[in-house]
């Protein structure tokens, strides 16, 4: 094969990528960790699980669409799913991927990543007691219909998965006792005529706050959480309204009793392997903090390597599609196998709906970007670092002795030497850090991701017998 | 205040740095001041922590990739004829360096802990060469003859007993031989411990860049960093391996280069090692909070501290062949470090003739942590103009003052 672009990540972005390449008869290959291609938002549930709740969605018609045209293109695309890249040996120009329990290389070379987001992990007293869960973990568990998350359930956080969320739980037979979101309605109202600028989505916003109303599910603008509470498992969770700044009014709080909490503020990029490539990265908390730099054709700063989808800026699943469809023609122009002209003829369209569709973005992101008063949510004793039992106290600590950034605060701490690498608290320390410090999100760095991404079995990589 | 020249300014701060600093703030007259900023690939956060003052003399720990076993060897070549070789050994008087900084521990953990409240975990856990065959034996019985003095520290297992005392090992092992005082410690909180303890006496410690050196008739005089002039009356060189970018900012030439070590580490496991162990192909070491720690290879690749395949898998399997369980167990990270290395792998300490005021304290290649404590011991002495415990003559630079002559690429 001449030319072969590898695609990392067959959601949205990584899927359209694949089909505008394989329309020029250029071949690619389309690699991720699942076993089906979608990603976060078309993911079909695993297979043999009940998705009449999933069928139900709109997006389902969207992925069905997508799902098809995929087909048509599959001789030119090379899918390799339940493969995960692991990082790369710079060295030696590889790219190391976990296939059927073995590590193996590829090149380095013609990269998209196209990997998304992950859900941004917000600490809060309470919050790793068994019953609170990411919204999306409550939402694939509604989508499978074979276990419910539990009986009662409230969603706290801010944007519009929340509605989602509530929805698909709703319909899984689960009782909503509210939904909680930190926006202000002044916020939304005030900016209501950019929302015109997206009617389907603002429609489709609307129809479920009135599924909601419907159901007679509470629904509270600026509210949100403050700590939950439990033996072995969430018993209740006190919420109160939020100021200006999301700082909880704590002498308003009030307390529900449920069993199962979803929270959700904000997403992350997962931009461990445009990191370990070293693409120049730079920061907007309202995009979800890191993300690397990219030209008007998704070029990152790297030669050959581009981003598109969430990957590249949080921006949702439709810019994805059309982000991922720029980056494609970027690759056909950097191989000579169209023109420049050609090329802008046929982005043009892309990025004016693209613009448009940022544009509604920008509104949700001013009614729903983090404040700074998610920072004092912990307590001192709170556990921000999971895998290695770092508390709040621990991080104060080491700002008290001078650490200045996280490399420093990693040494001193531990927080990020777990499992995860620190993807769970990577972006709270950053933003606590860069606060307190009043010192910028660069300054203050990141974690560096290195291979493994995420842990292997060590026969992986074992070359006895 | 601002004009006050300081007494001593330390440039590095890895336990090199720290360990001089902690040690110098035992004198409260002095004014000190410690420069650092973390480089990529800085030693001390890379290192397994191990104190093997007896194995990595004898070549052992990081030493065997260093230079392979005999067993090792032989496998690799063709006609697998290879006359029987002696053990890789350094020369007796780092021994002693070894084996007193060693003894220095036990104390250093309770006075680190009580001063600056970081316990760095020092474990008792002892240090096995495990043999697979009867090249391995040979190989153990040459390092057992050579140190006819120190066999009280030193222990034959055969595969009955070793496999009593490490349930976990290979079957097939025929043995090991056992340094009993070869023992590990955490290295990162070892630097922690030694910084937080010299800033309760009063060191200060600087997140800077050192730029550059001023000299004034042979003298030093002040330090310039990215953001200060710091007026001084000595500098310390413990810039581990950009010790020889800094000592050229006096035009003092330092044969030391960067080498790399590469590391794999596991999730934490429950204790299934009681020591550490040495085989010919790896080291491995179970932390204290279960992790097991797998090095480590010895790489001229300069400043590179990249992960890279081959590397990562022959560890990894020499890791498995010693442990097999580990097949089943995960990797949750790999790094590499940078050993600053000296063409003897001897560390180059004290004073250099014609430059007043400067003294270097690198070159610790791959026994940093063991022998920080000793370092920080000698240099404390050269400060106060006393005679160091330890003879200084093979540490100096100027041992190698003939070499460079003849071998300039060293320079
Ligand atoms: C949990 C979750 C639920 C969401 N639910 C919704 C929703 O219901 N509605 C909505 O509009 N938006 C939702 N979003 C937002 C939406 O996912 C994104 O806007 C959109 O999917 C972005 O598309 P993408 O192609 O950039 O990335 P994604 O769709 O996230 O696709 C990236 C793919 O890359 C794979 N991948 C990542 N790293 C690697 C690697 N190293 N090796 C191999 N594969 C890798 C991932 O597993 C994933 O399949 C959700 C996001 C998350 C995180
Ligand atoms: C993989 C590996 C495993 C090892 N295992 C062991 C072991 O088991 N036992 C053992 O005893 N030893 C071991 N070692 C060796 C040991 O880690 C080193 O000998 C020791 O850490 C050296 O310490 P140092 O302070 O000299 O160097 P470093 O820790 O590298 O510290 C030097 C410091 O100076 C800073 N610096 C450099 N230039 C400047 C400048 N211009 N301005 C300011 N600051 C500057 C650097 O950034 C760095 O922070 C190992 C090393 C490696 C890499």
């Amino acid at each position: 094969m001449k030319n072969n672009i590898k695609i990392i990540g067959a959601g949205p972005a990584g899927i359209s990528a694949a089909i505008l390449l394989a329309h020029f008869s250029v071949h690619s290959t389309l690699i991720d960790e699942n076993s089906e291609i979608g990603g976060a938002i078309f993911k079909k549930p695993d297979k043999g699980m009940n998705n009449s709740t999933f069928r139900d969605e709109k997006t389902f018609i969207r992925a069905r669409k997508m799902f098809n045209e995929f087909e048509e293109c599959s001789s030119y695309i090379d899918l390799q799913l339940e493969s995960e890249v692991l990082g790369n040996f710079p060295l030696t120009n590889d790219l190391a991927i976990l296939q059927k329990g073995k590590v193996k290389t590829i090149s380095d070379k013609n990269l998209l990543i196209a990997t998304g987001c992950y859900e941004r992990a917000q600490p809060f007293p309470g919050w790793t007691l068994p019953g609170i869960m990411s919204v999306g973990g409550i939402q694939s568990q509604a989508k499978c219909g074979n276990v419910k998350p539990g009986k009662r359930a409230v969603l706290i956080g801010t944007g519009p998965l929340l509605l989602v969320a509530a929805k698909q739980l709703h319909m899984a037979g689960v009782t909503i006792v509210a939904v909680l979101e930190a926006g202000r309605q002044k916020d939304i109202v005030k900016n209501s005529f950019n929302l015109m600028s997206n009617t389907k989505l603002l429609k489709e916003g609307m129809s479920y706050m009135l599924y909601l109303k419907k159901h007679r599910i509470p629904f509270y603008y600026g509210h949100g959480i403050v700590r939950a509470i439990g033996k072995d498992h969430l018993e209740e969770i006190v919420v109160a309204p939020y100021d200006d700044k999301w700082h909880p009014v704590k002498e308003k709080s009030f307390t529900l009793k449920v069993d199962c909490a979803g929270i959700q503020y904000g997403y992350v990029p997962r931009i461990q392997l445009t990191q370990m490539l070293n693409c120049k990265h730079t920061y907007n908390l309202n995009r979800g903090g890191f993300f690397p730099v990219t030209d008007s054709w998704q070029r990152t700063s790297v030669k050959k390597i581009y981003s598109a989808g969430d990957n590249s800026g949080i921006y949702g699943s439709d810019v994805a599609v059309l982000s991922g469809k720029i980056a494609a023609l970027a690759y056909l122009i950097d191989i000579s196998e169209i023109s420049i002209e050609e090329a802008e003829k046929i982005a043009n369209p892309i990025r004016k709906e693209m613009n448009k569709l940022k544009k509604f973005q920008k509104t949700l992101n001013d009614f729903s970007g983090l404040k700074e008063g998610l920072m004092g949510l912990p307590d001192q004793d709170t556990i921000v670092c999971r895998c290695e039992h770092v508390k709040k106290e621990i991080i104060d600590e080491a700002i008290e002795v001078g650490v200045k950034d996280m490399g420093a605060l990693k040494i001193r701490t531990r927080i990020g030497m777990g499992n995860c690498q620190g993807k769970m608290c990577g972006n709270y320390c950053n933003e606590y850090l860069a606060h307190k410090l009043g010192s910028s999100h660069e300054n203050v760095g990141w974690l560096k991701p290195r291979f493994p991404m995420a842990p292997i079995p060590f026969d992986s990589i074992n070359t006895n017998n | 205040m601002k004009n006050k020249t300081t007494d001593i300014v330390i440039i590095g701060g890895g336990v090199i740095g720290t360990s001089i600093a902690y040690e110098l703030s035992k004198n409260p007259t002095l004014s000190i001041k410690l420069i650092d900023i973390k480089k990529e690939g800085n030693a001390t956060q890379a290192s397994a922590g191990g104190l093997w003052a007896i194995g990595e003399s004898v070549g052992l720990g990081c030493g065997v990739i260093f230079f392979k076993t005999l067993s090792k060897r032989k496998q690799e070549t063709t006609n697998g004829v290879l006359e029987t070789q002696r053990p890789h050994q350094l020369p007796p008087f780092f021994f002693d360096f070894c084996l007193k900084s060693n003894d220095l521990f036990p104390n250093l953990w309770r006075e680190l802990k009580e001063i600056g409240g970081v316990d760095f975990k020092l474990e008792k856990t002892g240090l096995k060469f495990v043999m697979y065959d009867d090249d391995d034996k040979a190989y153990a019985e040459n390092i057992y003859n050579s140190i006819p003095h120190l066999q009280n520290q030193m222990k034959w297992m055969d595969s009955i007993q070793l496999k009593e005392d490490e349930p976990f090992i290979n079957k097939n092992a025929i043995g090991a031989l056992t340094f009993l005082n070869d023992d590990q410690v955490n290295p990162y909180l070892l630097m922690n411990a030694f910084r937080d303890a010299a800033k309760v006496q009063g060191v200060e410690i600087i997140n800077d860049e050192v730029k550059d050196i001023e000299v004034n008739n042979g003298k030093v005089v002040a330090v310039h960093t990215t953001n200060n002039r710091i007026s001084c009356n000595t500098v310390i060189n413990a810039a581990g391996s950009w010790a020889a970018e800094i000592s050229s900012m006096v035009n003092v030439s330092l044969p030391i280069t960067p080498v790399k070590g590469q590391i794999l580490l596991s999730e934490k496991m429950p204790k299934i090692l009681k020591s550490c162990l040495s085989t010919s192909d790896c080291y491995i070491a179970q932390k204290d909070n279960g992790e097991i720690l797998i090095g480590s290879t010895t790489e001229n690749k300069a400043y590179d501290t990249s992960s890279s395949y081959a590397e990562l898998q022959g560890l990894a399997s020499g890791a498995i062949k010693a442990i097999p369980i580990l097949k089943h167990m995960n990797c949750k990270r790999t790094w590499a470090g940078l050993r600053p290395g000296t063409p003897d792998e001897v560390p180059i300490l004290g004073p250099v003739e014609g430059i007043d005021g400067y003294l270097n304290a690198c070159g610790h290649f791959r026994t940093g942590i063991l022998t920080s404590a000793i370092t920080a011991r000698i240099i404390n002495d050269l400060v106060h103009l006393r005679k160091p415990e330890i003879d200084i003559n093979p540490f100096l630079l100027n041992r190698f003052k003939d070499k460079m002559k003849n071998e300039p690429e060293l320079v």
